[in-house]
């Protein structure tokens, strides 16, 4: 029967949109060239709440999810001529992404399962990112990518973490949101960015300090606060619709058939907090990599160790697609510092950095890192010739 | 069968036949682009690659727009004519500052670069790049009144010491010249006549690797020259560029100050290079100059966060000799390619252009000076900031929009205007000062319509196709040329396969490209490859990448002045010549074939286009044979060796070949060697 409640809902909602339509101070355009708005709605009925998605740039607003018990996180294509939005048709039943055009033909689902896909944005390509399951931990988040006919599914992120709010920023990279929902920093907000296959993850330049709680701006987003009384149906923003450029498309030297990708670092002790820049020159023995884990976010078993050169650089190779904290081991075998929030390669990426936690503002020092005169540990990987 | 079967049956048979035909010729021209563009589902379009891809398209043949290419802009003392100079047609144009409009072009050679004014406006000096003379240039007559010859590719031209500073580039020194005697400038010529030489070196110094630009102080007591590269120092040290300043206000002996000599002092830029741009700031004693920080020490692993490279102003205390290195990018934003520096009269404001962004940043130069006292104080080096992307929020007021590929800055006199030449769209910009907002274009007079070269030029130029524009082809082959840098690529290998950077000029016809012979197009060197490992954006769509290819293929290598007009060899180089091709060695043992030079290097281009092993690689190279680089101008092209190791011509033999493994030359001797040299020049 959830079909019947579902149907209730959407009754409701077409209402609560036509009631909207003369609601005091609500535009009423009819201009044709007036871009196209998309409107997010709540409603309640006899069948609970749900929501829906419609059209708020004519003389009222037109319901466009009607029979989906909720339809939200719009978000528009480049050509301005349909959006996707995270539909469900009844309580309970699963989730999916679903395009549609803006005058409400052309619904199509993208994709399929039994996932909780949410938060879908286009990239360039045809390809979607979404936010979906980690199977790591219980209610963890990570971003995932598939195809516009829901094909060629990729992860993205990767952790026992939850993340969310994903947008592109305009030289292709996604910006997102990850909490951190175990070990010792569990609570921690970062705001990271990753390139579309999953590479370079990366935190936002600038103090690495939680994420700032406002909004962010959003060129084809216009958020509103909820304008009507407590009860009634509400609008819970808008969007409008209007072409722009779509990002870059970046290119990727992921190789799936490799189940590694290396790590270079370029000066461990070059790092932004003060207690790993007080480690002594030649203190530092070795770099151990180790899964950040499932159950409480510590620190799990080894993946990697290698030796931490003159110049505080190393260069190790890690499993791919595996979040891992790094622990500096001291001469004697002590963990002289342990970083909890990890990193992560995706195969066959040669990921770099400048130091442990570096300042995010600096570029490297121009010298050829010790650790790279020692043959490396692929050395024996067939590498792709550019 | 009836004659009508008969009919269909042979109409059939011919159907089939060139349905057969038309798909064998499909799959072929499929294998055909994908094996010189090393990507499938490429354009089956012939005429791209092999009518556009070779000059443009018909229509760009048949017109031959001739661009103007605006390098550099000098403004009037009382600020009303610009003169600016046009690369491309060999022109000295005359704009009226006040209506905004070309008055008057004058015929000044045959590539302009640089010019410079006389302080009363009555002069201008202009390098010609190409002819190897600078122009006097009689600002009332409009005409070419005289010309001093000066060192190999004069670029940056600055009045001081009481004479003329050029910095020739591909003579690696700077020129002192003498202006012409008396008060009176020489007579003009009559149109068609050669005009007479005037003036005198007075004297010639070593100036860096690759002078470029030059300028003096208000004084005229100080003048400096930029180089571009900094000199080959091998795939294991980091490049340090040269800035050389001379300075007469104290010279080195009494002798020298009676001969009008300077005193000569050399700053080493650490860490930088293609040092494009220089500026004395007026009313103190600073000197501004546009610098790149390269990571080639550094595996080509990633883009952000300055991995390849990031631009930066340098600013010379003149008094102490401190040269402290500020950024002029951000973290996650980068303006390519530094071109040139500007201040405006009261010390407070200096300009940047940004030829690979299309960009102009305005720098507060008080908030940097805080800055530097700020480190000062806390007992940092003067050049603790270069790295730190940041930090340029503290002094840059503002990026401009402007036209394409932006070089010459000028501050009118009154401080309210800036002027740039906006290079690749033939224009001139003018910004207001205290708005920073752009005020106008002046438009040049270039021609209207885009031919696939300028389009290939505009492309490789910019820094749009890079992630965040971080740089762009020209970058690392500045004018046109190379960087003289090795790096390190990561798709064969973090640390190993080093690989020294190769010119592009005279690059048409020695494919294969690439030290490993395996890009067998500039297609396929410029295709998908080349962003995935590189650029690491968007690769350039395909209309842009056969403009690209038909640009690199037009790059024609600068005019040989090691080789005589006439072709004639002077005795050593006709002994070099019989070396290279000799069969025999000095004690007269044959040298066999696979050992004589005129083997790998047969023809006019000097390669066989084939990998050979000439005992170059190293420990860390994945293979030992390599492309054979064609001779065209190889004297400019240090830094030699796949990896650039060889800092020198002869570094080739007597370093890196001990066991003859390069050809034989072990029998040579130091003077036979030197012969073997002096040929290779003239090549």
């Amino acid at each position: 029967m959830s079909w019947l409640r579902g149907g209730a809902v959407a009754v409701g909602l077409a209402a609560a949109a036509s009631a909207l339509a003369f609601l005091p101070g609500e535009p009423a355009d009819v201009s044709t060239s007036r871009p196209v708005t998309l409107v997010s709605l709540t409603g309640t009925s006899a069948g609970g709440s749900g929501s829906a998605i419609g059209r708020g740039d004519g003389p009222g607003i037109r319901l466009l999810t009607d029979g989906f018990w909720s339809a939200e996180s719009p978000s528009a294509s480049f050509d301005g001529r349909w959006f996707l939005f995270t539909g469900r048709r009844a309580p309970g039943s699963p989730a999916a992404i679903h395009r549609l055009n803006v005058d409400g033909s052309g619904l199509r689902a993208i994709t399929a399962g039994a996932g909780e896909p949410g938060e879908p944005i286009l990239a360039s390509g045809d390809r979607i990112v979404f936010t979906d399951r980690a199977p790591e931990a219980d209610g963890g988040r990570a971003l995932y990518a598939c195809a516009l006919d829901g094909s060629g599914l990729l992860r993205l992120t990767f952790g026992p973490h939850r993340d969310g709010s994903p947008r592109f920023l305009d030289d292709g990279r996604i910006r997102f949101e990850r909490t951190l929902l175990a070990g010792p920093l569990a609570g921690r907000r970062l705001m990271l960015t990753v390139h579309p296959d999953g590479t370079n993850v990366s935190p936002v330049p600038g103090p690495e300090a939680d994420r700032d709680d406002e909004a962010e701006p959003d060129a084809a987003r216009v958020v509103a606060a909820s304008r009507l009384a407590e009860g009634a149906p509400r609008e819970m923003g808008r969007l409008t619709v209007t072409p722009r450029p779509a990002p870059p498309v970046l290119t990727s030297i992921v190789n799936e058939q490799r189940r590694t990708g290396t790590l270079l670092c370029l000066n461990v002790r070059d790092s932004a907090l003060p207690s790993v820049a007080a480690i002594p020159p030649g203190a530092i023995a070795s770099v151990r990599a180790r899964r950040v884990g499932g159950g409480n976010g510590d620190l799990a078993e080894v993946v990697g160790e290698a030796p931490v050169h003159a110049d505080g650089s190393f260069l190790m190779e890690l499993p791919a697609d595996t979040l891992v904290g790094l622990t500096l081991i001291g001469d004697d075998g002590s963990e002289l510092a342990s970083f909890h929030t990890g990193v992560w390669v995706r195969p066959n990426e040669n990921r770099g950095c400048i130091g442990c936690h570096e300042d995010r503002g600096r570029a490297p020092a121009n010298r050829r890192p010790m650790a790279l005169l020692s043959r490396p540990p692929s050395a024996g990987v067939v590498y792709e010739r550019r | 069968m009836s004659a009508g079967r008969r009919r269909a049956a042979r109409l059939a048979a011919v159907i089939l036949c060139v349905a057969a035909a038309a798909g064998s010729a499909r799959w072929w021209a499929v294998g055909h682009v994908a094996h010189f563009t090393g990507t499938t589902g490429q354009s089956l379009d012939c005429m791209a690659c092999h009518v556009a891809g070779h000059g443009g398209t018909i229509t760009d043949r048949l017109t031959r727009p001739r661009y103007l290419s605006p390098l550099d802009v000098a403004v009037s003392p009382d600020g009303a004519t610009l003169y600016v100079t046009s690369s491309g047609t060999g022109d000295l144009l005359v704009v009226d500052a006040a209506a905004r409009r070309v008055s008057g072009a004058i015929a000044v050679g045959d590539r302009p670069y640089f010019v410079a004014l006389s302080p009363d406006g009555a002069a201008a000096y202009v390098t010609d790049h190409d002819a190897d003379v600078v122009r006097i240039v009689d600002t009332a007559s409009k005409k070419v009144i005289g010309r001093l010859p000066t060192g190999f590719a004069p670029a940056g031209i600055a009045l001081a010491g009481g004479g003329i500073v050029v910095a020739n580039a591909l003579g690696s020194d700077l020129s002192v010249l003498d202006l012409p005697p008396g008060d009176a400038p020489p007579a003009a010529a009559s149109p068609g006549e050669a005009v007479p030489a005037a003036g005198v070196e007075r004297v010639r110094f070593a100036a860096g690797n690759y002078p470029f630009a030059a300028a003096g102080s208000r004084d005229g007591r100080r003048a400096l020259v930029t180089s571009l590269l900094a000199p080959p120092a091998g795939p294991e040290r980091p490049p340090a560029a040269e800035l050389t300043e001379l300075d007469w206000s104290g010279a080195s002996s009494a002798a020298g100050e009676a001969a009008g000599l300077p005193r000569v002092r050399r700053h080493v830029v650490s860490d930088a290079h293609l040092l494009e741009g220089i500026t004395f700031v007026p009313g103190r004693s600073e000197a501004l100059v546009t610098l790149v920080r390269p990571r080639n020490m550094l595996p080509a692993l990633q883009v952000e966060r300055g991995w390849m490279m990031t631009g930066g102003l340098g600013i010379l205390l003149t008094e102490t000799g401190e040269l402290a290195q500020l950024p002029l990018d951000e973290p996650e934003m980068f303006y390519a390619d530094p071109s040139d520096v500007a201040a405006t009269p009261d010390g407070r404001l200096a300009f940047v252009s940004h030829g690979g962004s299309d960009v102009v940043t305005a720098i507060d130069l008080e908030a940097a000076r805080a800055l530097l006292d700020e480190l000062r104080a806390a007992g940092r080096p003067a050049d603790d900031l270069a790295d730190t992307l940041s930090a340029s929020s503290r002094y840059v007021r503002a990026r401009i929009p402007v036209g394409a590929n932006p070089r010459g800055l000028e501050v009118s006199p009154d401080g309210r205007l800036l002027y740039v030449a906006e290079r690749l769209d033939d224009t001139l910009g003018v910004i207001d000062t205290a708005t920073l907002r752009r005020l106008a274009t002046i438009d040049l007079g270039g021609p209207r319509r885009q031919t696939t070269l300028r389009l290939g030029e505009k492309v490789f130029h910019s820094a749009r196709a890079t992630l965040q524009q971080q740089f762009s082809c020209r970058s690392c082959h500045p004018e046109n040329h190379l960087d003289g840098l090795q790096y390190d690529f990561e798709g064969d290998g973090l640390g190993r396969n080093l690989v020294d950077n190769r010119s592009l000029l005279g690059i048409r016809g020695t494919a294969p490209f690439k030290w490993n012979g395996r890009n067998t197009s500039l297609y396929m060197q410029c295709g998908i490859r080349f962003a995935r490992f590189l650029t690491r954006s968007e690769p350039f769509p395909f209309n842009e990448q056969v403009a690209l290819a038909a640009y690199l293929q037009s790059l024609e290598p600068p005019r040989n002045r090691h080789r005589a007009a006439d072709g004639a060899l002077t005795e050593a180089q006709r002994r070099g010549r019989e070396i290279f091709h000799r069969a025999v060695r000095t004690d007269g043992k044959a040298i066999e074939l696979q050992n004589r030079c005129s083997t790998c290097h047969p023809g006019a281009r000097g390669t066989d286009r084939q990998r050979h092993d000439v005992g170059s690689a190293s420990a860390w190279d994945g293979e030992t044979k390599f492309d054979t680089p064609h001779l065209e101008n190889i004297w400019m092209g240090a830094p030699y060796l796949h990896d650039g190791k060889a800092r020198t011509l002869e570094e080739i033999w007597t370093v890196y070949s001990p066991g003859d493994e390069h050809g034989i030359t072990s029998d040579l001797g130091k003077n036979g060697l030197n012969d073997l040299i002096e040929y290779l020049r003239t090549l």
